[in-house]
């Protein structure tokens, strides 16, 4: 029989986890998101507004039926999928802060150093080199070969062109 | 298709530069088909911000070598193994595995390059033929038309999709919902921005694609983590290679019957809108299976069940071509990301995509064709050497792929806060897939919903505001017509799934109750 690592992967949506909390908690926000977005479009003037008030109504509809559906078969037990996906979540999130913070030549060795040791518990040496071929192959591919220049982060400009100083525009 | 069209992409496709970008693309497709875990749609999306600044002709060779290849990649693992690299290739399992267990390994993989390459082929010949006849139709489409053709082909996919119509339509909304953020030409002013800056052009198309669909799917494999494939060695017979190879190339060629068969069937489940993953080899096979004279032999090693499944899974691409070039509704999923990169490339998907970008489609077309005869000599020559890199664990491939996904998003703007917008997205993708919500319905509509509204006001202003411009036409009523037949055909089977699951679900109880008792 095959095990998780051995499924490959799909769009089609895993079978677990459909009737658990965390769906009803998911379902409900995305009522709540149509639900909003319903009210935005009926502010806007007749044109701006239209399509999104039909396709929000009919989607707010088909989310009240998907809700009442689940009530009606109940739920599962599905805590234990979310806390091993919460982990890998931590670690994604964490990069992307520190590609934003430090900048790519600084996030791109940590990250991969420390991922490849924590999660893939590989030795010491072998976390240093795989990240130093990893890093020279991903700096040699953008900067080299398609001429961008790495973002070098938000923080205060510590070594000019490679660490801080980067300016990010308004959000 | 015009002939000149045809020779100019050829003269074009000869040159070194297109040359080089073609292996380029077959080897991408190559190596995302072979690791499962990593699909085309996951290859596909991790190469969009690189083609971005490419040539559209160039770009459209690497999509079609992800897209054409990555069946014959995935059915190298599924043989050797018994692990699909790709879902499609689930079926490759049934008798490629065993012919490889009982040493001849090397035949089922020389049969595997031969029919994808047949497979391929024969598809895109059946496109070229029925494309004229649609180029006609293509011509009495005008706004309204093509309005209901993204209608249905959005309530197509959510109906197709396999949890059930009710989550497809409502990804398919929230498709939209996504689309309609930003700038909009038709009334000149913004929506769903909150006042942002960053929001004023739009949720980024390709940040986007690449974190829905490539880093959601890292998450979760960083989640499960363990190895690609099964510890377990891979062992192809050394000593009458040649000879095995060889073998497997004649039954291909010996059985024209199977193949033709096989491609058709394949041919036209690709013309179907969304439908992917293993319906066409799967249909492929029962049929062989039903009119095999060998039938019961089926799943112990047959090679006709390998040849069924593998050249409908490539004949498939040639059929998801057609809907997809002609009237803008992905054959499959990855036809779907096709389509956006078209968006991203400047160029609308749609029925006019065929009038005024022949080039570009005939570069498709011509592409997927010669991907695939570059990766089966590639197969053909190092099988075995490719398939070792199935034995590769999870975790040292995701810190370089999520860099490649951050750093190309990044290159696109040189804006960090897409990052942000990656990241979001992936997490989106991985909750949505995690509770029963089809992605494909999500991203066609976030790349057709600009597209749907802009024809929805095109009509009304072509009628002067008379709703009546929507079913004025036989083209509009037939697809209106098709859509409902759609929605109550998913219905049906939605109500079907709900009474078989509360018949199990009493007939459990009343089990309980017995054991009880």
């Amino acid at each position: 029989m095959k095990t998780d690592s051995q499924m490959p992967a799909t769009d089609e949506p895993a079978p677990a986890a459909k009737n658990g909390p965390g769906g009803l908690v998911f379902d409900l926000l995305a009522t709540a998101i149509f639900a909003a977005a319903l009210v935005t479009s009926l502010q806007y003037n007749r044109l701006q507004g239209l399509v999104p008030t039909i396709f929000c109504s009919i989607t707010l509809v088909l989310m009240i039926a998907i809700v009442v559906s689940r009530f009606a078969r109940g739920p599962e037990d599905d805590v234990a999928e979310d806390v091993v996906a919460g982990r890998a979540g931590v670690w994604f999130v964490c990069y992307a802060a520190a590609i934003i913070g430090v900048g790519f030549y600084v996030a791109i060795p940590v990250f991969t150093f420390l991922y490849l040791r924590q999660e893939a518990q590989l030795k010491y040496w072998q976390a240093l080199l795989f990240t130093a071929g990893a890093s020279i192959l991903l700096y040699g591919a953008f900067v080299k070969i398609l001429y961008v220049h790495p973002w070098v982060g938000l923080v205060p400009e510590l070594v000019a062109g490679y660490i801080g100083g980067g300016i990010a525009p308004p959000l | 298709m015009p002939i000149d069209a045809l020779l100019h992409g050829l003269a074009t496709l000869m040159r070194p530069d297109m040359l080089l970008t073609l292996f380029v693309g077959s080897i991408v497709g190559l190596t995302f088909g072979l690791l499962p875990g990593l699909s085309a749609i996951t290859g596909m999306a991790l190469v969009l911000p690189f083609t971005f600044g490419m040539d559209p002709l160039a770009a459209m060779l690497i999509y079609a070598g992800i897209i054409s290849v990555s069946p014959l990649g995935g059915s190298l693992p599924a043989i050797l193994l018994n692990t699909p690299g790709t879902p499609q290739n689930l079926v490759s399992c049934f008798d490629g595995y065993p012919m490889a267990k009982r040493g001849e390994g090397s035949r089922a993989i020389a049969v595997t390059s031969m029919s994808c390459l047949v497979g391929t082929i024969i598809g895109v010949v059946i496109l070229l033929a029925l494309l004229p006849f649609v180029k006609m139709i293509l011509l009495k489409f005008r706004a309204p038309e093509i309005f209901w053709v993204i209608i249905f082909g959005l309530i197509a996919l959510s109906g197709i999709s396999r949890q059930g119509s009710l989550k497809g339509l409502a990804s398919g909304g929230f498709g939209l919902l996504i689309a309609s953020v930003g700038w909009n030409d038709v009334f000149a002013g913004t929506r769903f921005t909150g006042g942002s800056l960053y929001l004023w052009d739009g949720i980024p198309l390709i940040p986007f694609f690449v974190g829905l669909l490539a880093v959601s799917e890292l998450m979760a494999m960083s989640a499960r983590g363990g190895q690609i494939a099964s510890n377990v060695s891979i062992d192809i017979e050394v000593k009458g290679k040649a000879r095995q190879t060889w073998e497997g190339i004649l039954d291909v060629i010996l059985r024209p019957g199977l193949v033709a068969r096989s491609s058709l069937i394949g041919t036209f489940v690709g013309i179907v809108p969304g439908a992917g993953g293993a319906v066409a080899s799967l249909m492929s096979y029962a049929a062989a299976k039903r009119i095999s004279g060998t039938g019961n032999t089926y799943g112990t090693g047959n090679v006709e069940g390998l040849i069924a499944s593998e050249v409908s899974n490539d004949a498939k691409e040639g059929g998801a071509l057609l809907p997809t070039v002609a009237f803008g509704i992905p054959g499959s999923p990855e036809m779907a990301i096709v389509l956006g990169a078209f968006v991203m490339h400047g160029l609308q998907p749609g029925p006019l995509l065929l009038n005024e970008h022949m080039d570009v489609v005939v570069m498709l077309v011509l592409g997927v064709m010669a991907s695939q005869v570059v990766a089966s000599a590639l197969v053909l020559l190092g099988a075995t050497y490719i398939a070792h890199l199935t034995q590769i664990r999870v975790k040292l491939l995701i810190p370089v792929i999520l860099t490649l996904c951050f750093a190309g998003t990044f290159s696109i703007r040189e804006n960090p806060w897409d990052i942000i917008a990656t990241l979001g997205a992936g997490f989106l993708g991985l909750y949505m897939k995690r509770f029963g919500y089809p992605l494909m319905p999500l991203a066609i509509a976030f790349v057709l919903g600009e597209l749907l509204e802009r024809t929805f006001h095109q009509s009304l202003m072509m009628n002067f505001g008379n709703y009546s411009v929507f079913v004025s036409s036989p083209i509009s009523v037939t697809l209106i017509v098709c859509s409902l037949a759609v929605l109550a055909w998913s219905g049906a089977g939605w109500l079907k799934g709900r009474r078989s699951a509360q018949a199990e679900t009493a007939a459990e109880l009343a089990a309980e109750r017995e054991l009880m008792d």
